[in-house]
């Protein structure tokens, strides 16, 4: 059970990713927290091979904190696929990121992201904000029940 | 019944005879002068006259026309009186209002109403005849002094009837081709006058592509005489090298006759007398003549057509390139305000959250020093995040378009107050709102405006104990002004016009921190609802911003005059 909490960081800046990572450590919200530095990653890691694997072993990511700003894949493309695909579709994403320009917020609820948060300048701020999404998405909210695979044959 | 008649007498032969003559008689005067004489031979007489008359409701008037022979002399004698009147009360005047023949016997010549001819004064015998048609009384025909006789016979005057009535057809006959006649003058007169004043050149040729006439603004175009043009070809107009094409495409409007429309083939030039070419527009058609066919050609000068198309045309290149231009600067500076909200943003969030976490692993250890280098650090870090919200927010504000409703000042007034009132709690603040209008704009946007003209009033009375800060309006010259007013350091009004401007600020940020972006949002929001924004202050005394939100004489067009009026207590 060690995957039990699993979230999936997908930021392709170094410092902001350690940002983050500081803040989810200090509130000890997760067990396991898997970075991907860009787009095209983030979509090798949920829909490559070995998929299926992860699926089984019950190590489909419970929460996903994904920035828009990425190279080679964007962020709304990787959501568009997360939301389009039966698999991924109930994991809940949080698109957190340094904007919130209109259209990247109309596009995101478009795709049905879950939460849209804007990074904070302030330190303090981004921590508070970091422990409620987790507390919120971990703790409070009750995730979709798991399905059966077809792939166990 | 004519054919009886001639039986009875020899007498109709000469009316016959005259019948033919008048048939081929054109002039009026003629005719009638010609009816006195041949009056007397078919009755043999004195005195014939013809008149004929114009009523004119009071007295009947005319011309007569009389012959006689004199007695004494036996000499023919003429007399035309152009103009007699006949008096109402006379015999004459009596025969033409009742339509019948008239004979008298032994009469003065003043009792008929009108003297035969001069010196001609009594009369032995007298016949008279109207000289009328089915519509109305012409005149009149009447003989005097019947020879061999006293008197005058009924055959007379049956003779002398048939041929009233013979004359009276020729001369409405003639008079009606008179009458056609100058009709046709007439027309032909306009129509001419058409052809020579037209503001287009019209050239007239004949089948062998002769020029038979040209009007003026044709000499006055190709810059040739009338006589230099007539009898020339067609080609003398047209440039050398289009020549040898011209004359197929001469023969191509032959066969296809009809009206070609202008302007169809703008590629067409003339040729000036000076061999000067010309852009031209030109209209053909075929007129059939009694002297053969005629090719009408309508020339326009096409320079000023062909300048303006040309003008037109690099306008709309210009323009075309304008707006090319301005939308790739439009997506340019989307594209970057994209990448400042984004980019720009995320190494202050680390340089605040690095300089954060090292005070915080530094802990007590660090000096008094360090603990306020840290400090300026994050205080940098966030004024910087500050200005770029502000530029962005000022940015977006050109690109959004207003989502105008009626909406009710008093209410955003007061929620922004609130909001301050709470981030203020320590500050002594007397706040007062009057009532204001419900007015017709962007709530989001006008509510920003409140918001950074109460902050800045928060933010400048700072020095006092007890801050006072109003808001309000009046009718200024028929339009709404909303005022902030504040008793704080105020400005010196010498510095007014840098108020507005972006990155202006009129004091020293240790004193009042901010960006010096907030007034020149709150003017383009203003802008942007079509209105006004000014300042007055004193320093260290007040400072009063005034603001209209559309356009003077806007507000009763919208038809928010009476939600102007809707005031809250």
């Amino acid at each position: 059970m060690s995957n039990d909490n699993e979230i999936l960081l997908i930021d392709d800046d170094e410092a902001d990713v350690e940002l983050a990572l500081h803040a989810l450590r200090e509130n000890k919200l997760a067990n396991h927290i898997h970075v991907l530095r860009d787009g095209e990653e983030a979509l090798d890691y949920l829909f490559g091979p070995g998929r299926d694997e992860q699926a089984a072993s019950g190590q489909t990511p419970k929460l996903i904190l994904l920035d828009l700003k990425l190279p080679k894949v964007d962020g709304i493309e990787v959501l568009r696929r997360l939301k389009s695909d039966a698999a991924t579709k109930f994991i809940p994403v949080v698109i957190l990121t340094s904007s919130k320009e209109e259209r990247d917020m109309v596009r995101g609820y478009d795709l049905g992201v879950n939460s849209y948060i804007q990074k904070p300048v302030d330190f303090d701020q981004f921590r508070k904000i970091v422990m409620q999404v987790g507390l919120y998405w971990l703790v409070i909210n009750q995730p979709a029940p798991i399905r059966a695979k077809p792939v166990l044959i | 019944m004519i054919t009886v008649l001639l039986e009875q007498t020899a007498g109709w032969a000469p009316i016959i005879e005259l019948s033919l003559k008048l048939a081929g008689e054109r002039d009026p005067e003629m005719l009638l002068q010609g009816v006195s004489h041949l009056a007397r031979q078919i009755v043999p007489a004195q005195y014939a006259s013809v008149g004929i008359l114009e009523e004119d409701g009071q007295a009947i008037s005319g011309r007569v026309f009389s012959s006689g022979m004199d007695a004494a002399s036996g000499m023919a004698a003429t007399a035309v009186m152009p103009a007699i009147t006949v008096l109402r009360a006379a015999v004459l005047a009596n025969m033409l209002e009742t339509r019948r023949a008239l004979r008298l016997r032994n009469v003065s010549s003043e009792s008929l109403g009108f003297n035969l001819l001069p010196e001609v004064h009594h009369l032995s015998s007298v016949l008279g005849v109207p000289l009328s048609s089915s519509l109305r009384v012409r005149g009149f025909l009447l003989l005097a002094n019947k020879f061999d006789a006293d008197e005058f016979s009924d055959q007379d005057e049956q003779l002398v009837a048939a041929l009233a009535s013979q004359v009276t057809l020729a001369y409405e006959r003639m008079e009606e081709q008179k009458r056609a006649h100058e009709e046709l003058v007439e027309s032909r007169d306009v129509l001419e006058a058409l052809f020579e004043l037209a503001p287009d050149a019209f050239v007239v040729a004949n089948e062998d592509g002769r020029i038979v006439r040209v009007n003026a603004q044709a000499e006055n175009l190709f810059g040739y005489t009338r006589d230099e043009l007539v009898g020339q070809l067609v080609e003398i107009l047209v440039p050398e090298w289009f020549r040898k094409a011209h004359p197929a495409r001469h023969e191509q409007v032959s066969a296809h006759p009809g009206r070609r429309p202008m302007g169809e083939g703008l590629e067409l030039s003339g040729r000036r007398k000076d061999a000067s070419e010309f852009a031209v527009d030109i209209m053909l058609s075929r007129i059939e003549t009694k002297r053969g066919k005629r090719t009408k050609i309508v020339i326009r000068d096409g320079t000023a057509h062909m300048k303006m198309a040309e003008h037109i045309k690099q306008l709309n290149r210009s323009l075309e390139k304008h707006v090319e231009e301005l939308q790739t600067a439009n997506h340019e500076l989307e594209t970057f305000n994209y990448s400042v909200s984004h980019d720009l943003r995320a190494p202050l969030r680390q340089i605040d959250g690095f300089a954060r976490i090292l005070g915080e692993r530094l802990g007590p250890q660090a000096g008094s020093e360090t603990s306020r280098y840290l400090q300026r650090i994050q205080h940098a870090a966030t004024h910087m995040s500050g200005l770029l919200e502000g530029l962005l927010d000022l940015a977006r504000l050109g690109r959004q378009g207003l989502y105008m409703q009626p909406a009710d000042l008093n209410a955003l007034a007061s929620e922004v107050m609130e909001e301050l009132r709470l981030e203020a709690p320590d500050r002594q603040i007397e706040w007062i709102l009057d009532p204001l209008p419900i007015i017709n704009c962007d709530s989001v946007l006008v509510k920003a405006v409140f918001s950074n003209l109460l902050s800045n009033a928060v933010k400048f009375t700072q020095p006092r104990e007890c801050a006072i800060i109003r808001v309000g309006h009046r009718i200024e010259n028929g339009e709404t002004v909303i005022f902030v007013e504040d008793n704080g350091v105020g400005f010196n009004m010498k510095y007014a016009d840098k108020l507005f401007g972006i990155f202006q600020r009129l004091h020293r940020s240790e004193d009042f921190p901010g960006t010096g972006i907030g007034l020149a949002t709150v003017q383009r929001i203003i802008k942007k609802h079509g209105g006004r924004i000014w300042a007055e202050a004193e320093l260290n005394s007040y400072a009063t911003f005034h603001f209209t939100l559309l356009p003077k004489g806007m507000e009763q067009a919208e038809g928010s005059k009476h939600e102007n009026e809707v005031l809250h207590e």
